[in-house]
């Protein structure tokens, strides 16, 4: 009988889990565990990658066990990963020689403001499509070789390998140091500042600016494409695909035209906008990243934007506040009100991302009376977020040339019926999710499933698409305006460093 | 005979203490029972938990639940309640194709509930306009979910004794003796059903969601034409049953749990 299912795994920044997919791009069944936080020093975050290899290999039986299936019913492997975290491992033991320095990492930070505030930055971005800052791989990179130079010394000598997470895992599953395959995804590479976003390859001159060996890198490889086949729990079962999370979330949401558009909701928020085959330069403070790239050589780009407080404002509002007891609950305090009672909030905590991109920036509430109750204070907060994803999405259409036809969304935040029906008045296009809300997962499963023929074709995955909800706009273009008003004149006073 | 549960004692020592006097901290309730701080930390928690008992934001003393005091029929948010049950809800919309629904009934004295309130609501896998019914009314005597409601939950009796049934299609029942029948039956068999009552050509199946202890606190129905959901002879589909089943269970663990 021929594999009922793909296993994905997705290797995020709290956990590990696996999740098994049927034909219909259902989830089946699934096996999490969290790893440890490592904070050595303040603003440094550390992983420990042998205990994320180790959760992998637990989290796999958990999965199958679940569903009461075999590993002969697995199709395919995908692996989705969180993005830009890297470790250095010996080749022939496969012990890491440093903890994974975390994304959220600011200890290249001053090394990085640096380079962004030299007036040959612009380099980096025409190379790689990402400006120089410190949750990029090159620069936390460039500072551990500098800080153990040792490891460089070891790591010319040809000992030593690098990778992000997606890597460190196929190296594993496929043998580690007996026969292990060292690649890594275009999406992936993507987020290094070491790749050439045009030709997908390591880019010389990234490597010597960065003082990064080429012998430690992986080979880049298509997200969709049979890399090896896996040893120990899943013997014999292709690994098919690598994506990182965001990109992995795209294609799960089967945004595979140009001009289409996802935004995952979660502590902050991130949109991915396919752009088609051609690299989209952005004027508007976007990030160019590749999509995917499938086995035949075919590959999106994609522009991405993020808001770094969306989910993070109502936990603020929960915790810091102390107006809700949970955070589900502030769309009953929101729906105690019609309206903001002209209340707005800029949630800058620690400056504004996309497309402002100021890191000092401060938080602003404005328009306060002694008519604003804790009610219209919710409501503003929700409203954040539906204009944070509007100036992302402005700016994405800018840049793309083309406006947005409909968004699609996941993540937490998208059980908020409230915020949904926000952010479709503001956008004033429709705002449509999935049944499926795990699309970083899903889209890993589909790259792998296709790779290996499990699903013949992208129009195949289209139709597994379920909506679950849609909310169509219902503000007047007159409210819509005065909002938008009022929220630029927040921004201002947001970027106005004396407030 | 059995002796009494020691714990249930105590918990009901505890809310008599809260009854008599609001806003008592740990130390008052233990030194009041002459039992250690973490035996009594241990059952109001369990209070706190099944919505018994609230903790004062300020000062951190504990009250009785109003919800408790007023016989209404919720402790839980009514948004809170669909972003824990949304995957469980999402993936029986998936499974069955169906439209799905998560319905409650409103935070407010029993006699005064005359619909359910939806909690959370999946289109169905069908191409035609929907919306989103999230907070929109149901009539309890026509729907599925309604008939559960009235069957299960712990202000059900007292909600039906004062309904009065409005006719949606030819077929909603009125009459409230054929109402109680039917809330009757739904019981014995253990979930719901709307036979073209509340809309036509549209038929419901409903099973009851538990939370602490086997309360009733939600429906969860699917709904579909009536040959998608019911059998030839007008009978709930059997697969469709097992599946609202299984997937009451994961929203029952999910509505429970203390982190999600």
């Amino acid at each position: 009988m021929a594999p009922r299912y793909v296993l994905s795994i997705d290797q995020g920044t709290t956990s590990t889990r696996a999740m098994v997919f049927d034909q219909h791009g259902r989830l089946a069944g699934m096996g999490q565990r969290e790893h440890r936080q490592i904070f050595p020093q303040p603003g440094w975050v550390e992983h420990d990658a042998a205990q994320i290899w180790h959760n992998t290999r637990r989290v796999i039986p958990q999965a199958l066990a679940e569903l009461g299936i075999s590993v002969a019913d697995v199709a395919a492997v995908g692996v989705a990963s969180q993005r830009e975290t890297f470790v250095l491992w010996e080749r022939d033991t496969g012990r890491p020689v440093c903890s994974a320095i975390v994304w959220q990492d600011t200890r290249s930070h001053q090394v990085a403001e640096g380079l962004l505030a030299d007036p040959g930055a612009d380099f980096f971005r025409s190379r790689a499509g990402i400006p120089p800052a410190a949750y990029f791989t090159a620069p936390r990179l460039s500072w551990l070789m500098a800080d153990r130079p040792e490891l460089r010394v070891r790591a010319r000598r040809g000992e030593l390998l690098m990778g992000t997470m997606e890597t460190w895992l196929i190296w594993n599953l496929t043998g580690g140091p007996d026969g292990g395959v060292h690649v890594t995804d275009v999406t992936n590479a993507s987020r290094t500042l070491l790749m050439n976003l045009e030709q997908l390859d390591w880019d010389p001159e990234l490597l010597e600016f960065f003082g990064v060996p080429e012998s430690i890198l992986p080979t880049i490889v298509p997200s969709s494409q049979v890399v090896g086949t896996a040893v120990g729990a899943l013997a014999g079962v292709p690994i098919a695909a690598a994506v990182g999370d965001q990109q992995g979330a795209l294609f799960g949401q089967t945004c595979f035209e140009a001009g289409e558009v996802k935004c995952t909701y979660g502590t902050g928020a991130f949109l991915l906008m396919n752009t088609g085959a051609d690299v989209v330069t952005s004027s508007h403070g976007m990030l160019s990243t590749v999509a995917y790239q499938l086995a035949d050589g075919s590959k999106a780009y994609a522009l991405e934007g993020s808001i770094a407080v969306a989910g993070g404002l109502v936990q603020w509002v929960r915790d810091g506040l102390g107006l809700v007891r949970t955070a589900p609950e502030i769309e009953t305090l929101a729906r105690t009100v019609d309206d903001s009672g002209g209340c707005v909030v800029v949630p800058a905590f620690t400056g504004l991302f996309s497309p402002y991109w100021s890191s000092g920036a401060r938080g602003v509430i404005s328009g306060l009376t002694s008519f604003v109750t804790a009610g219209h204070l919710a409501r503003a907060v929700l409203e954040s977020c539906a204009w944070q994803t509007n100036d992302v999405v402005e700016a994405m259409a800018a840049d793309a040339g083309v406006p947005l036809k409909s968004l699609r969304v996941d993540g937490g935040m998208t059980s908020n019926h409230l915020l949904m029906q926000m952010v479709s008045d503001v956008l004033d296009v429709p705002v449509l999710r999935p049944t499926t809300s795990e699309t970083v997962s899903l889209g890993a499963a589909y790259l792998a499933g296709l790779a290996v023929g499990f699903w013949s074709d992208m129009k195949v995955l289209r139709r597994n698409w379920h909506r679950a909800g849609q909310w169509d706009p219902r503000l007047s273009a007159e409210r819509r305006d005065q909002q938008r008003l009022a929220w630029r004149a927040a921004i201002d006073r947001t970027l106005d460093v004396r407030n | 005979m059995p002796g009494n549960v020691q714990s249930v004692e105590r918990a009901a020592a505890i809310i008599r203490l809260l009854s008599a006097h609001d806003g008592r901290q740990l130390g008052d309730l233990s030194s009041a029972l002459g039992l250690s701080k973490s035996t009594v930390h241990g059952i109001v928690r369990t209070l706190v938990q099944v919505g018994f008992v609230e903790q004062e934001a300020a000062g951190g003393g504990y009250r009785l639940a109003q919800s408790v005091l007023a016989n209404r029929p919720m402790a839980m948010d009514v948004n809170e309640i669909r972003a824990r049950a949304t995957n469980w809800v999402d993936a029986l919309a998936a499974r069955t194709r169906l439209a799905t629904r998560l319905v409650v009934l409103p935070d407010r004295a029993a006699h005064e509930i005359d619909a359910g309130i939806i909690s959370h609501h999946v289109f169905s896998a069908a191409k035609t306009p929907q919306h989103v019914e999230i907070g929109e009314s149901v009539n309890l005597a026509a729907t599925a979910e309604g008939k559960v409601l009235l069957a299960f939950a712990a202000v059900g009796p007292s909600v039906l004794e004062g309904l009065q049934p409005e006719a949606a299609t030819s077929r909603t029942l009125t009459d409230v003796d054929r109402v109680r029948a039917e809330v009757d039956l739904t019981r014995s068999r253990g979930y719901g059903i709307d036979d073209e009552e509340s809309a036509v050509r549209t038929a419901g199946l409903a099973v009851p969601v538990r939370s602490h202890g086997g309360l009733v606190v939600a429906a969860l129905g699917v709904r579909g034409t009536p040959d998608q959901v019911l059998t030839a002879r007008h009978d709930a589909s059997v697969q469709l049953v097992t599946l609202l089943a299984e997937a009451a269970r994961g929203t029952s663990h999910a509505l429970m749990a203390e982190r999600w």
